[in-house]
């Protein structure tokens, strides 16, 4: 027989039923989605909360022409209101641009050197030796010195009468007095070495780790049917290790764009502009040229090119092949 | 079983000791710097010093006392308040990006739909609609006069947060597809130079009086730092069975009782772990602490900076000891999670 058959007080009992269980959805502690909504919301809405008022405010500043000394506090912008000018500005200054290109010149030979360099430190560590584990700890202990300080170190490091200059006297045999980080050519090979140095060991850690999990079995099977080590290493390792390598060249590539503390500590941006990252470039156009509204738009553009950057960036970082990792 | 010849083990030794060498240089040179009495600071006097001849613990001194004004030396004050304000900070932020990054972490773990995977037009196209539903509420709260106190700025961002739904709501009607994935803002929030949002956060921090506060800077480090805590314990805690969970429901636990008594505890070294990594990110900020701290809460690194860049003489050693202060928690710290460090600074997406 059929079970939906019209019986009144059959139906009237589930349309009851019905009801209750409608009713039990909203603000049900026990309900999944009600859980699962409470994990997230808080994350969401403080995100929300800090980021929604200064983006606006960002917005708001960046379309008037107001900075602290013109006058009145920011709130009265609006009696400056320039739509786009700022904007245009941004895109027609060269300083700006020369910034934003520098800035990926240093990230991009920075991170590309530290891959070179912690592969093959990786290979160097593949086997066991006698103090492997010390020297290991070592080479993790540049990654973990505050950036800040390690370019107070690296101030040091590079001061005409440091100790580079004191080496290189020592290995050419007379007094080599280079100012390092007064020439705009050394000064950037002062700051990629730091950058270099501080970074290399993380480069280090991710290449082992896959190194390490490479299955063994084809490495051995490659052995036996007679492949060199450069054949192993160019067909076997790299495609096995490729989805590790670009997860990891993502990540340090996206890092070192934001590089400012290192940077700051050493040259603050000079000598002139030879040093001036777009953190730094903002930096000073905000504190010390005190151009509020020109900051801000600079800001916003930032953002604009860093939003479409990073999702193209962050592809390599979702689920297929995290596992594959 | 593959014995390599003799020359290839002595010439790997040789190359491990070249590289780990070089890389430990720079670190011995603070170190020793910290060590070295002030003859022995530059080679001024013809000769490096390359150990400390006459190791002293004076610049350790120096850098920790207050001094005022005599001879050729500028007023200093001590770096003992940077360093509380370093802790208490780092701390606070790192409790606080706990608190809001584990929850949320499980929610994507458990019960994500979230694909993660946003194109950037609809990103900034979803932006771009909110800032121009937005910008004309800003001026009017502006020529109110309401925004630079704390109730304008609250209305308007839960008008903000109100026209924010509104507007996910009306894309979704338009583009099928995710227009809006907590995962992807949150990974990519870590993408932005910290210099781009901090001009405007250094707004509504002074409106908030919250400028050189301890918990304005913690307010802040917690939501820099929350996306990796996020990460990382997703990433643990995919790797807890969710029939755990289930069991635990079956057999009479609520949602949050499956949570905190069985998930939980079995995060724990992953906890641990973040908490420790999420603390060195904090006390290596520098960027933040320069901005939004002025004279009473500076932590170990702009107050560095102030000793680099307002030098009277140079200051080698002092610096060198405070420097030294500043690296050894955070090393600490380091190699007692070194298993974890690649999972941390990978976002979760390298596991080992």
């Amino acid at each position: 027989m059929d079970r939906n058959v019209a019986i009144p007080a059959l139906q009237e009992e589930r349309a009851k039923s019905a009801a209750r269980l409608q009713r039990r959805k909203f603000l049900d502690m026990s309900d999944v989605r009600f859980f699962s909504a409470s994990l997230t919301a808080p994350a969401q809405y403080i995100l929300l909360f800090i980021i929604m008022f200064p983006l606006l405010a960002e917005v708001y500043i960046s379309l008037t022409s107001w900075t602290p000394t013109r006058g009145g506090d920011w709130t009265q912008a609006y009696r400056f209101w320039d739509w786009g000018n700022n904007y245009v500005e941004v895109f027609r200054d060269l300083a700006f641009w020369q910034a934003l290109g520098r800035t990926f010149l240093i990230a991009g030979v920075a991170v590309a050197l530290e891959f070179l360099l912690g592969l093959g430190i990786a290979f160097l560590f593949l086997e066991e030796f006698p103090g492997k584990r010390m020297f290991y700890t070592l080479m993790l202990v540049p990654m973990m010195i505050v950036p800040a300080v390690a370019g107070y170190v690296f101030w040091l490091f590079f001061q005409s009468n440091g100790p580079l200059n004191a080496i290189v006297s020592l290995l050419i045999g007379q007094p080599f007095t280079l100012i390092w980080l007064a020439n705009d050519v050394t000064v950037m090979i002062a700051v990629i070495v730091a950058e270099v140095w501080e970074w290399t060991p993380l480069m280090f850690l991710i290449m082992l780790s896959g190194l390490v999990g490479l299955p063994e079995d084809q490495m051995r099977a490659a052995t036996m049917l007679g492949a060199t080590s450069w054949q192993k290493f160019r067909y076997l390792m790299l495609p096995m290790l490729k989805p590790i390598i670009i997860i990891a060249l993502v990540i340090r590539g996206m890092e070192a764009a934001k590089i400012f503390d290192m940077v700051y500590l050493m040259t603050q941006g000079g000598p002139a502009q030879a040093t001036e990252t777009i953190s730094i470039y903002m930096y000073k156009i905000a504190f010390q040229q005190v151009r509020w509204s020109y900051a801000a738009a600079a800001a916003m553009t930032i953002l604009v090119i860093m939003t479409i950057l990073a999702s193209y960036a962050l592809r390599p970082l979702q689920t297929p092949q995290r596992e594959a990792a | 079983m593959n014995q390599r010849p003799t020359w290839q083990i002595v010439l790997r030794y040789v190359l491990v000791l070249i590289v780990v060498g070089l890389f430990t240089f720079p670190t011995y040179w603070m170190v020793s710097m910290a060590f070295k009495p002030k003859i022995e600071w530059s080679t001024a006097h013809g000769t490096i010093y390359w150990t400390p001849q006459d190791p002293t613990l004076e610049n350790f001194e120096t850098v920790l006392t207050e001094y005022r004004g005599k001879f050729f030396r500028a007023n200093q004050s001590s770096a003992l308040p940077s360093i509380r304000s370093s802790i208490i900070v780092s701390i606070g932020g790192t409790l606080f990006a706990l608190l809001i990054g584990t929850l949320a972490a499980y929610g994507l773990s458990r019960f994500s739909v979230d694909t993660g995977d946003l194109p950037w037009y609809i990103a900034l196209g979803r932006l771009a609609l909110l800032i121009l539903v937005l910008l004309p509420f800003m001026v009017l709260w502006a020529w109110l006069g309401i925004i630079r106190y704390w109730y304008g700025i609250l209305s308007f961002t839960l008008l903000g947060i109100g026209a924010d739904h509104l507007i996910g709501r009306l894309l979704a009607l338009y583009y099928r597809g995710p227009t809006d994935s907590l995962a992807f803002s949150i990974l990519q929030l870590r993408m932005f130079p910290p210099m781009a949002i901090v001009i405007p956060v250094m707004i509504m921090w002074s409106a908030f009086k919250l400028i050189d506060t301890w918990y304005g800077l913690v307010a802040v480090y917690g939501v820099v730092t929350f996306p990796f805590v996020v990460w990382l314990m997703k990433s643990f805690f995919d790797e807890i069975p969710r029939e755990l969970d289930e069991a635990a429901i079956v057999d009479g636990a609520s949602n949050w009782g499956a949570f905190f008594k069985v998930v939980l505890p079995l995060a724990k070294g992953g906890l641990a772990s973040t908490a420790l990594f999420v603390f060195i990110l904090n006390w290596s900020d520098f960027l933040v602490a320069l901005l939004l701290t002025t004279r009473d809460w500076p932590t170990i690194p702009v107050f560095l900076n102030s000793l680099v860049s307002s030098e009277i003489g140079a200051q080698h050693g002092p610096k060198a000891a405070l420097g030294l202060l500043a690296v050894i928690p955070p090393v600490v710290f380091g190699i007692l999670i070194q298993r974890y460090l690649v999972r941390g600074l990978t976002f979760g997406a390298i596991k080992r």
